[in-house]
């Protein structure tokens, strides 16, 4: 409280012209990971080995497989899947994670089941699922949902758990009802522990819509690349983990935009006590 | 006093349970047999755990590899998709594979030949043959065109499994374009089957003596109408090996040849030793059609295959049969 | 506010019976799951040969856990588990904290580690056999890269999240850079890092036991594999529930270890009555 009134002297920031931040952002985004590529084609070119292609020859596949028809009988079917996924394992463990950490006698009850099954592997799960649930995309969406839901879970959990005593006994005092309570002090002081766990699940989910789509499948992106890995098809199989990766930073950069709306009084807090 | 008493308890009881234990590892006494007190080395081969390699563990067994001065270790390898990643990292000398790896490989250019065969599917005029396509008796197919715009599941797509069941419906009159392939591993066909997850599948034995004498039938043996007697397994090296130790892989390739004519001829051998490694009951291992082991590689037929895979759209190309084979 | 010590007594007895009440509903739990189980192949929902009962799967676990060869196994399997963690943990700790109190540096690899988290270990089995063959190495690799993900962001997260009024107190105390760290960065990072091993620990042992599926190393997962080329369903679930015991082993395990080392942390003070 104290910084906010000796601060007014503000800190003076340089007014930035608009390209100079866009130069800088792109610079940040762009600089690594351009450095990396380099230096593996440096690398290919000096000592080329067959399974670690040059990047130009990666880039040639990617335009060849993925700019065509298969964007949209693999890609964006994938896609669909990991996205209806993702929200489903965002509800679910915001839901359950919330209720399961409020109840104490239901977190002890569902334990060690969920713990349990969370220690199956895939491999093994995927086709126990699919002979129970068939083999259309609603087994698909499930694997990714077993997986996906429980970064968001544990992670709620731990958020809800963790509100302040003192903010909870104000607000008992204050005679909230339950719902108040849950919906303006549990679940915003849970905000930035839950939004970590969402951060998680986006990568879990994307690997197991790979993993999903290994058995028992004829199209998908994930069933594309394991194609190509099974067939020595190399250039085709860097592409398509490529593409994977680009998914990924598409996915964090969406999260990044929500992550900032969502979060935006706890960073602002933050901006005020560093100012 | 308490904490000690109960100490001393449990103490008793794990020795108790201890004594109770068994021991499913305890090496055998192995005999080998050699007369000459030659060089022995271990050699690494890369072998799917599956009822053709009951030859190779009936021979080792039996004593061949020794005479040649060979150790085989067999390393339980998941398929072409990673045993030729690991000869070329050098972990493994040899690998027993489906010819489509040693296709692709060619394609690629990764340097791994095929130094010999291992085992052949049946001819045309046995009975019947070690896969076929099986569906269950209500799914109403009967016939390979019945196939057409079903679900059949491979244990690996883009191979010969997939491609020979193609050209047998576009044989019978069927349309293959309109058959959806799924990749399912063997063991889990049948359950798949059953679960009408898919209509048809493609599997040996024992999976497919198990839904052949339940509930389903065998609907097409796709080798035996497409190329009979086609190369089922094969032995796979690096081009690197053979450069380095020619001597090695000659040994290694004379060895198998030796062990796959005794297995031909001592087919008892080789079931007995598909109950001790892979745990099979000896009533279903009775019941396994065992593939023609021999270390004859038929080219014509190879290349058969091969056009077949280019025809259907599998292979890009036909792989250059010069880099393909390096027959010892 | 005045210390009685009457309530002490009570205090104790009351976490022991909540400590039995726990016991009870977990096994209460698990008694239902396996009710559930017992049902699904009875009721013929799927068909007992490929989802034998949970009593058929228990007696072969029983027999199992007789046999030394299935404690070698399991102790292989863990210890991959083991050793993968550590290298993961520590390797996501260091890099984590360094990048998480650089500013610069954490933009700077953003696009880089948002990128390379979502890519499947799963993928890179063949790399992995190509560099290290079928060795525990290679399944190493596999699982490494996976966990080192689920610790490496949540170090980040928990290394941002130091309170800055703390933070400047620290500084106008005259800490130094080390102090601050171990009285201030350090604490703060702690329950995040806690979720991130605990998150790691699980996502270790499910990987370990599929990279033993996918390339046949040592360990519980090849068990799986050659049961089911052999057609032996009831094993196969036999490993697969003890693949999930493990699970639950290591996560009470990791429970008890986060209780001590975070018990002065509110998420596990805020349990026990004020």
């Amino acid at each position: 409280m104290t910084s906010m009134e000796t601060r007014t002297i503000a800190v003076l920031r340089r007014p930035r012209s608009r390209s100079r931040s866009i130069l800088s952002s792109i610079w940040f985004a762009l600089g690594f990971p351009f450095f990396l590529l380099v230096l593996w084609g440096v690398w290919a070119t000096i000592s080329p080995q067959k399974f670690f292609p040059s990047p130009i020859t990666i880039f040639q596949a990617f335009i060849k497989t993925w700019i065509g028809p298969a964007f949209v009988d693999d890609v964006l079917p994938s896609l669909l899947r990991l996205a209806v996924g993702i929200v489903l394992s965002i509800v679910v463990g915001i839901v359950a994670g919330t209720v399961i950490g409020l109840v104490r006698w239901l977190r002890d009850l569902l334990e060690p089941v969920l713990e349990f099954f969370r220690a199956v592997p895939p491999p093994v799960l995927v086709p126990i699922l699919m002979l129970i649930f068939g083999p259309g995309d609603a087994t698909r969406v499930i694997v990714i949902v077993a997986g996906a839901v429980w970064p968001v879970l544990l992670n709620t959990i731990e958020g809800v758990r963790s509100t302040d005593s003192v903010m909870t006994e104000t607000a008992r005092s204050y005679a909230l009802t339950r719902w108040e309570r849950l919906r303006f002090l549990v679940l915003p002081a849970a905000s930035p522990r839950i939004m970590t766990g969402v951060r998680q699940s986006l990568s879990v989910a994307l690997i197991l819509m790979v993993i999903s789509e290994m058995f028992n499948n004829s199209s998908g992106l994930g069933y594309r690349i394991t194609y190509f890995q099974t067939n020595y098809l190399i250039p085709e199989m860097w592409s398509g983990i490529l593409l994977l990766g680009l998914v990924g930073v598409l996915l964090a950069t969406i999260f990044g935009i929500v992550e900032r709306r969502v979060l935006a009084w706890y960073h602002g807090i933050k901006e005020v006590e560093r100012a | 006093m308490k904490k000690a008493l109960t100490a001393i308890a449990l103490g008793a009881a794990a020795a108790l349970a201890l004594t109770a234990c068994t021991d499913s590892a305890a090496p055998d006494p192995v005999t080998t047999a050699s007369d000459e007190p030659g060089e022995i080395r271990t050699v690494r081969v890369a072998a799917l755990p599956i009822a053709e390699t009951g030859a190779l563990w009936a021979a080792m067994e039996e004593g061949i590899f020794a005479e040649y001065g060979l150790e085989i270790e067999v390393v339980p390898a998941q398929g072409g998709a990673q045993a030729i990643p690991g000869l070329i990292n050098g972990d493994i000398e040899f690998a027993i594979g489906q010819p489509f790896g040693p296709f692709r490989a060619a394609l690629a250019d990764l340097g791994a030949p095929i130094i010999s065969n291992y085992a052949s599917s049946l001819g045309a005029d046995a009975e019947k043959d070690v896969n076929a396509v099986v569906a269950l008796n209500s799914s109403g197919i009967t016939r390979p065109a019945d196939l057409a715009g079903k679900r059949v599941s491979v244990n690996s797509l883009g191979a010969a499994g997939d491609v020979t069941i193609m050209k047998a419906v576009k044989d019978d009159g069927g349309d293959p374009s309109t058959i959806e392939f799924v990749e399912v591993a063997f063991p889990d066909a049948p359950g798949q089957l059953e679960a009408g997850a898919i209509d048809a599948a493609w599997v040996p034995d024992p999976f497919m003596s198990m839904v052949a004498n339940g509930d389903g039938l065998i609907v097409v043996h796709p080798y035996q109408v497409t190329v009979p007697g086609i190369s089922l397994l094969t032995n796979i090296t690096t081009q690197r090996l053979i450069d380095e130790d020619p001597e090695l892989v000659k040994d290694y390739a004379a060895a198998m040849a030796e062990a796959l004519d005794w297995a031909q001829a001592n087919p008892d051998a080789v079931r007995a030793a598909i109950v001790k490694n892979m745990g099979i009951p000896e009533a279903a291992a009775a019941g396994i059609t065992l593939p023609v082991f021999t270390a004859k590689i038929d080219e014509g037929k190879l290349g058969q295959l091969a056009d077949l895979a280019v025809e259907f759209g599998v292979l890009d190309q036909k792989p250059d049969f010069a880099k393909l084979l390096s027959l010892q | 506010m005045t210390t009685a010590s009457a309530p002490v007594p009570r205090l104790r007895s009351r976490r022991q019976t909540h400590g039995l009440r726990k016991l009870l509903l977990g096994i209460v739990g698990i008694a239902g799951f396996l009710l559930t189980w017992e049902l699904i192949p009875l009721a013929k929902i799927v068909s007992p040969e490929y989802l034998p009962p949970a009593s058929t799967v228990l007696g072969v676990l029983v027999t199992e856990f007789m046999d030394l060869e299935f404690w070698r196994n399991v102790g292989r399997t863990m210890t991959t588990w083991g050793v993968g963690l550590l290298i993961a943990t520590v390797a996501a700790t260091a890099i984590g904290t360094i990048v998480g109190l650089v500013p610069a540096l954490r933009r700077f690899t953003h696009t880089t580690v948002e990128f390379l988290r979502p890519i499947p270990s799963v993928a890179l089995i063949p790399l992995a056999i190509l560099m290290f063959g079928f060795q525990m190495p290679a399944a190493l690799l596999i699982v490494v890269y996976a966990s080192f993900w689920q610790v490496f962001v949540q170090v980040l997260y928990g290394v941002a999240d130091v309170d800055t009024v703390a933070r400047d107190t620290a500084r106008s105390f005259g800490l130094t850079r080390a102090e601050r760290f171990r009285n201030l960065v350090l604490p703060t990072a702690l329950p995040y890092i806690m979720t991130g091993v605990r998150l790691g620990a699980a996502v270790a042992l499910i990987l370990t036991v599929t990279a033993e599926l996918l390339i046949a190393v040592p360990g519980i997962g090849r068990i799986i594999v050659f049961a089911r080329s052999a057609g032996d369903v009831p094993t196969v679930y036999a490993y697969v529930v003890v693949a999930g015991l493990l699970g639950l082993i290591v996560n009470l395990v990791f429970r008890l270890v986060e209780r001590r080392v975070l018990s002065w942390h509110q998420s596990v003070r805020g349990e026990d009555p004020a």
